[in-house]
């Protein structure tokens, strides 16, 4: 009566825990990270995240719209055409959001797999997996554009022209209007050479539609056909109007801004006016160029204006070129150039450190950089030589400055120990500023004690946030919190209060002047932040959070309604008799023990593989007690043997306590338990090695195994002994129910403990589980005839609200 | 108190791990208890250490049968952790590296003595394999009779010699891999591993709430 009174009231309290857990059920939130998304008009922000869509007011209160699935993506067109619609990508379609008077309502515009939306001037073409067709959405119009033979391929050339490609032909879109508000058409090139593995390439605007076999190739916005030349000793064709083409004879490199080094495999389109000052020198057996690249997105290309002169730059040592762009005429660009150098690697104590592969003193790659400016004789001259600092982070032009930051290593000696900074072990992040119009003179570096200075795991990857192009710049510190520097002087402008950060970057949102938002990245306090850009202090933080997983609402309500049916059993189990049918393998146990005493020789209990934080591992350990009472009872020796150190303790304090609870303490062996080895084969060899020695006549396999679950069965059977063994791993089943004499299987491993101790409120738990499987099976039916009806499981997501978190 | 205490905690620990599954806010917590997980452990791995110095010296100092093995398993151990943790005193030691890197004795030991002799006891398994095969796959009812069959296609013809046979002897029109797939793995194969698995599963969770609730206290040893 007293155990159920504590059940009772551990039941009170479980259920004042579901109460709770159903009141958050219902609180709404947020829980992915935010976009900087797009704006409608001056009152409204919307923000996509991978839950759906949400809007932030202008007195900042966040609310969600609900869309059919996740959102990938929004875009929008220029605020002029776009001024109050923007589309929406989400995972299973594409809809256009439009601001009325009553808030902002979806129009569905397409439902398909795959979709990839391209911005085509101030319309959008979009194209699907399945259907294999292309969608032309303006900012009030949609048209579907049929393709004869089906879509193979969609490239957007320009803001006017795009080419589409077929499995038979290619055809070009052109924009009708200016504003795209009149459907383009399909017009089928007229190609003339034969098709046959014809291909497409693209680059720098143009497109071409060439065969090597007819080495011909048709520009497709001018119409003109252009035929192959050849220079062989760089692997290059080139054409004429204007185009190159790279073959894959040799492999290329580019060194670029943004990509850093680029090798193309296939043909490549280039623009031949923008490499009229371009250079090419060899790097080991790849060809490497170096040219201005005006077609990249980035502001920052390189205007390279003067003959580059190969011992200046010394492209053994080349590994990125960074540039920075200069628009003023008279100024002089700057190249920023990484190096690097090779030094003994030393470790702590000051001692060579070798590399145990050649047996030969271990070498370190120290990284570090330079900065060429270009002097009056149009010469590329040395500024700055840094061999031991490192380029992290971008390299960027804002207005007439330049903004880069280093890492330096510092120098070390043999025979020195190296004094490590556990809290930061790497070296600090030192922002350096350098005027693009006195590069020498115009210099400033923010350097600051550690944890204030910038966070190297959270430094941007492509742009320095600013808030202004006159500043202040914005960066994380180590000691999370966010620093403004004036973007002239380099001296620091505020500190915030430390901030809820994680390691990864924050995303930052500019919005308006007056405050800017920070989305923090914390898991457990993920909150927008909007911070005052001239004191840094927080104004306001709302929680982005969600309070609930909303993906797991399936699971959970699956969960309460087993556990609701066990509980129900557990109580109703003290009130009447529950009929338990018979298992013979645990009808077993008491025989086998039997089997042994009779024999006069040990029991052998293997509790598997897990640790305790596996449930089977318990349901094992609950066995256990029970066969070692017997064991006890019958003074029959028992060996335990375990694979995991927490497991042979609480292995061992059950044995010890089965002998006490029998009245026979004296009789426990310290070695009837034993661990044997964490390795999965080393146990199976200690565990085979135990049975083949001392020929135990009665082997327990109980618990979860792997691989070796048939060879400990087979040399348990070899060996002549009575064996049960029991597991929920549906792979080793079948191998313990061919070599073992009794199996349990699953569930009843679990039942076990119920069954053999017979304890009311256990046996009520197995019927809890029979009504548990009654209701999974249900389920099985119900969700066969919905499906096989039409009724998606996107309808029951819906419903049960996880698409819109 | 002795059993309360023990009680209480899993009541707690248990209720925090259902809960942070489902709650944003909590759940650090999964990863708290892990490496608390993780703390406990390593305490426990002396325990399991000084275990296999008492079971295997005990039996090498009574000199009972096969005590050499107990004596290569000891001289094993105890030769692996000065390595493992004393490799500087040898005199070869690897400044800069870990005793698990590439190239240290350790490592070399793994490599070249412990995967041998794991795979040579895991290659005991083909073998095993067989022999139980030949035990179990015997037509005694109708039941044993339709396993046999349906072992002896998978076994077959799951293979390219099978296959191979099975076009040999003109049945290629008819998909022998397909059938095997489709049909006898595919579905009966497969939906009686998802029927103990389900049931399994929901065995799983009787158990959790018998541990949590403290009704199934038997793992703790005692009453």
């Amino acid at each position: 009566m007293r155990l159920l009174a504590r059940s009772l009231r551990h039941l009170g309290r479980a259920a004042i825990i579901v109460g709770l857990l159903d009141c958050l059920l219902l609180s709404s939130g947020h829980c992915q990270p935010l976009s900087s998304g797009v704006q409608l008009g001056t009152d409204s922000r919307f923000v996509a995240d991978k839950g759906g869509l949400r809007a932030l007011s202008k007195d900042f209160k966040v609310s969600k719209i609900p869309t059919s699935s996740e959102v990938a993506q929004i875009f929008q067109g220029s605020p002029e055409v776009w001024s109050s619609s923007f589309l929406v990508q989400t995972e299973s379609g594409l809809a256009r959001a439009t601001q009325g008077p009553d808030g902002v309502a979806l129009e569905n515009l397409l439902e398909g797999d795959e979709i990839e939306v391209h911005p085509w001037g101030e319309s959008y073409l979009v194209t699907s997996k399945a259907p294999k067709n292309i969608l032309w959405v303006s900012v009030s119009s949609v048209e579907i554009l049929p393709v004869e033979g089906g879509l193979k391929n969609l490239t957007v050339l320009d803001s006017d022209l795009a080419v589409v490609s077929s499995p038979t032909d290619f055809s070009v879109l052109r924009a009708n209007t200016v504003n795209g508000s009149t459907p383009p058409k399909l017009q089928k090139l007229d190609i003339p050479f034969p098709l046959e593995k014809a291909q497409l390439s693209t680059g720098f605007g143009r497109a071409l539609v060439w065969s090597l076999g007819s080495k011909k190739a048709l520009d497709v916005k001018t119409g003109e056909t252009l035929i192959f030349t050849e220079t062989p000793s760089l692997g290059l064709r080139i054409l004429d109007q204007g185009h190159i083409l790279a073959v894959g004879k040799y492999s290329m490199d580019f060194l670029g801004a943004d990509f850093g080094r680029r090798q193309f495999l296939r043909p490549t389109i280039l623009d031949e006016a923008a490499l009229k000052d371009w250079k090419l020198f060899r790097s080991g057996k790849s060809v490497q160029a170096l040219w201005q690249a005006d077609d990249r997105p980035s502001a920052l290309s390189f205007n390279f204006v003067g003959p580059l002169v190969e011992r200046t730059l010394d492209s053994g040592r080349i590994h990125t070129l960074i540039d920075a762009e200069s628009q003023e005429p008279n100024a002089s660009p700057l190249l920023f150039v990484e190096t690097s150098l090779e030094e003994p690697k030393i470790d702590e104590d000051g001692d060579p450190v070798m590399d145990l592969e050649t047996r030969k003193p271990a070498s370190l790659k120290v990284l570090g950089y330079q900065i060429f400016t270009l002097d009056s004789d149009n010469q590329w001259r040395i500024l700055v030589n840094k061999p031991r600092s490192a380029l992290v982070g971008p390299v960027q032009r804002v207005g007439s400055r330049v903004l880069y930051s280093t890492q330096t290593e510092p120098i070390h000696n043999l025979g020195e120990s190296i004094a490590v900074n556990h809290r930061y072990p790497y070296p600090a992040v030192i922002l350096e500023s350098r005027s693009v119009d006195s590069p020498a003179a115009d210099v400033w570096t923010y350097e600051a004690p550690r944890g204030e200075t910038p966070s190297k795991g959270r430094l941007p990857q492509a742009a320095w946030p600013i808030l202004s192009e006159k500043g202040p710049l914005v960066f994380t510190t180590e000691g999370n919190a966010l620093t403004a520097l004036d973007l002239e002087t380099g001296k620091k402008m505020w500190t915030s209060p430390e901030l809820p950060l994680d390691d990864s970057s924050p995303e930052m949102v500019t919005w308006g002047s007056e405050l800017f938002a920070l989305i923090a990245t914390k898991d457990s306090t993920r909150s927008l932040l909007l911070i005052d850009p001239k004191t840094g202090g927080v104004q306001k933080e709302l929680a982005l959070n969600a309070t609930y997983f909303r993906e797991k609402t399936p699971h959970l309500i699956a969960l309460i309604l087993v556990c609701a049916a066990l509980a129900y059993y557990i109580y109703a189990a003290g009130r009447r008799t529950l009929f338990i049918r018979k298992i013979a393998g645990l009808n077993a146990l008491d025989e086998a023990v039997g089997r042994a005493t009779e024999m006069g020789k040990p029991v052998l209990y293997v509790v598997g593989l897990a640790d305790v934080d596996d449930i089977q591992t318990l349901a094992s350990l609950s066995i256990l007690s029970h066969v070692a009472r017997k064991t006890a009872e019958y003074d029959t020796p028992i060996i335990t043997t375990t694979a995991r150190a927490v497991t042979f303790s609480a292995a061992q304090e059950i044995v010890r306590d089965a002998y006490s609870v029998t009245g026979r303490p004296e009789a426990f062996n310290v070695e009837s338990v034993r661990y044997i080895s964490d390795d999965q084969f080393g146990y199976t060899a200690g565990v085979d090695g135990i049975m083949v020695r001392e020929e135990p006549a009665a082997n327990f396999y109980i618990g979860k195994f792997y691989g070796e679950s048939l060879i400990l069965a087979e040399t348990g059977y070899a060996t002549g002994s009575i064996q049960i063994a029991g597991t929920s791993e549906p792979n080793q089943l079948p191998f313990f129910v061919a070599a073992c004499d009794y199996t349990l299987i699953g569930e009843e491993l679990f039942a076990a403990s119920a069954y053999l101790s017979r304890d009311p409120l256990q046996v009520g738990s197995l019927r809890g589980q029979d009504v548990g499987k009654a209701i999974v099976m249900l389920m099985l039916v119900l969700g066969s005839v919905l499906i096989s009806l039409g009724v998606t499981p996107e309808y029951f997501t819906s419903l049960l609200g996880m698409n819109n978190p | 108190m002795r059993r309360q205490i023990p009680l209480a905690i899993t009541f707690l620990t248990g209720l925090m791990m259902v809960i942070q599954f489902y709650i944003v806010p909590l759940s650090f917590l999964g990863d708290v208890l892990a490496s608390w997980f993780q703390a406990i452990t390593a305490f426990a791995y002396v325990l399991a250490a000084i275990s296999l110095y008492v079971v295997n010296g005990k039996r090498v100092r009574d000199r009972v049968s096969g005590w050499p093995y107990n004596l290569v398993l000891m001289i094993a151990l105890t030769g692996t952790l000065y390595i493992g943790l004393f490799n500087d005193l040898l005199g070869f030691g690897y400044p800069g590296h870990r005793p698990t890197d590439s190239g240290t004795n350790f490592a070399w030991m793994f490599q070249y003595i412990f995967t041998p002799l794991s795979a040579t006891m895991f290659s005991l398994l083909a073998f095993y394999i067989a022999s139980a095969c030949y035990r179990a796959f015997k037509a005694r009812s109708i039941e044993a009779t339709l396993l046999l069959s349906s072992a002896f296609l998978v076994m077959l013809f799951r293979v390219p010699l099978g296959e191979y046979l099975w076009i040999k002897a003109g049945l290629g029109p008819i998909d022998i891999v397909w059938f095997i797939d489709t049909f006898i793995m595919g579905a009966f194969n497969n939906a009686g591993q998802r029927a103990i698995q389900v049931a399994a599963a929901i065995g799983l969770i009787s158990v959790s709430l018998k541990i949590i609730l403290g009704i199934e206290r038997s793992y703790l040893g005692g009453d």
